[in-house]
């Protein structure tokens, strides 16, 4: 026996399953994780990793960078270069600091928190770790900038509008009419290396 | 508390208005999770995050939408 209502209501269902976005699509995960793919991957990444919510003391060589630049400045203003000062003057301690959230893909360890990862790589000291939450992973996915594999990191200097980068990026944007070409061209954009900024003490 | 932001699909020009103001709310109440709270930063890692992502993607209202998201967490 037919029934309209029936029949409507199996109309909708098929509406909604073979025309509506897919659920998926209201979840959003921008970042270009093709770009983190290590040129060679650790054996067992996994097992370097704490468990879920525990930490623990990593080499930082280990581990990879997910954005290709990074502010030198922390959220709370403090420079990263005067973290690095102070882990390498043993002012501050790994575990003073917020641990590096971390996470694996493709074999490598990936950082969330670029800024930190540099001042300990760049003093070698040993970095408190503690896996990423899925939401952090996916919230943050725009971070996924690396175009060499996490292997370095510019930082960026510092200044109230445009400030300059920390490597050219001519061949990058040789391209007509795109706008970051043109900014990169204009008289003071030119190259220089980890500004150092003022000293501060321990970033958020 | 409202909508999160990251949950909207931008399609359209009232799309991306409604994300403005669903970004706004979310500043107003959970400021301790952007990353750029303030104009200066928010806007300064807005042009790195131009800069360094994939430079392929066409201009939508989609990869407007992205920028605005983009700037609330990039270092």
């Amino acid at each position: 026996m037919h029934h309209p209502r029936l029949f409507a209501a199996l109309a909708c269902a098929a509406i909604s399953l073979f025309v509506l976005p897919a659920p998926a699509e209201a979840k959003r995960f921008k970042g270009d994780v093709k770009n983190l793919v290590p040129e060679a991957p650790l054996p067992n990444a996994e097992g370097y990793l704490p468990s879920g919510g525990e930490t623990k003391l990593l080499d930082p060589a280990l581990i990879r960078f997910t954005q290709a630049s990074c502010s030198v400045r922390f959220r709370d203003g403090r420079s990263v270069e005067a973290l690095i000062a102070d882990l390498k003057a043993g002012r501050i301690s790994a575990e003073q600091l917020p641990p590096l959230r971390v996470f694996v893909l493709n074999g490598a360890i990936w950082s969330l928190d670029n800024r930190r990862l540099h001042a300990f790589k760049t003093t070698g000291l040993p970095v408190r770790v503690v896996r990423a939450t899925a939401k952090e992973i996916q919230k943050e996915s725009y971070k996924y900038s690396t175009a060499n594999g996490g292997r370095s990191i510019e930082v960026r200097g510092n200044g109230p509008t445009l400030p300059p980068r920390t490597v050219s990026r001519g061949l990058e944007n040789k391209g007509a009419g795109k706008v970051g070409g043109l900014l990169d061209r204009l008289p003071g954009r030119e190259v220089t290396r980890d500004r150092i900024a003022r000293p501060g003490g321990r970033p958020r | 508390m409202s909508r999160d932001p990251d949950d909207l699909v931008v399609r359209s020009r009232a799309d991306l208005a409604d994300l403005a103001e669903l970004l706004s709310h979310d500043l107003a109440e959970r400021p301790d999770e952007w990353e750029n709270p303030e104009l200066g930063r928010y806007l300064e890692a807005m042009a790195a995050w131009l800069r360094d992502a994939d430079k392929d993607v066409a201009p939508s209202w989609a990869a407007f939408a992205d920028a605005l998201l983009a700037a609330r967490v990039y270092e």
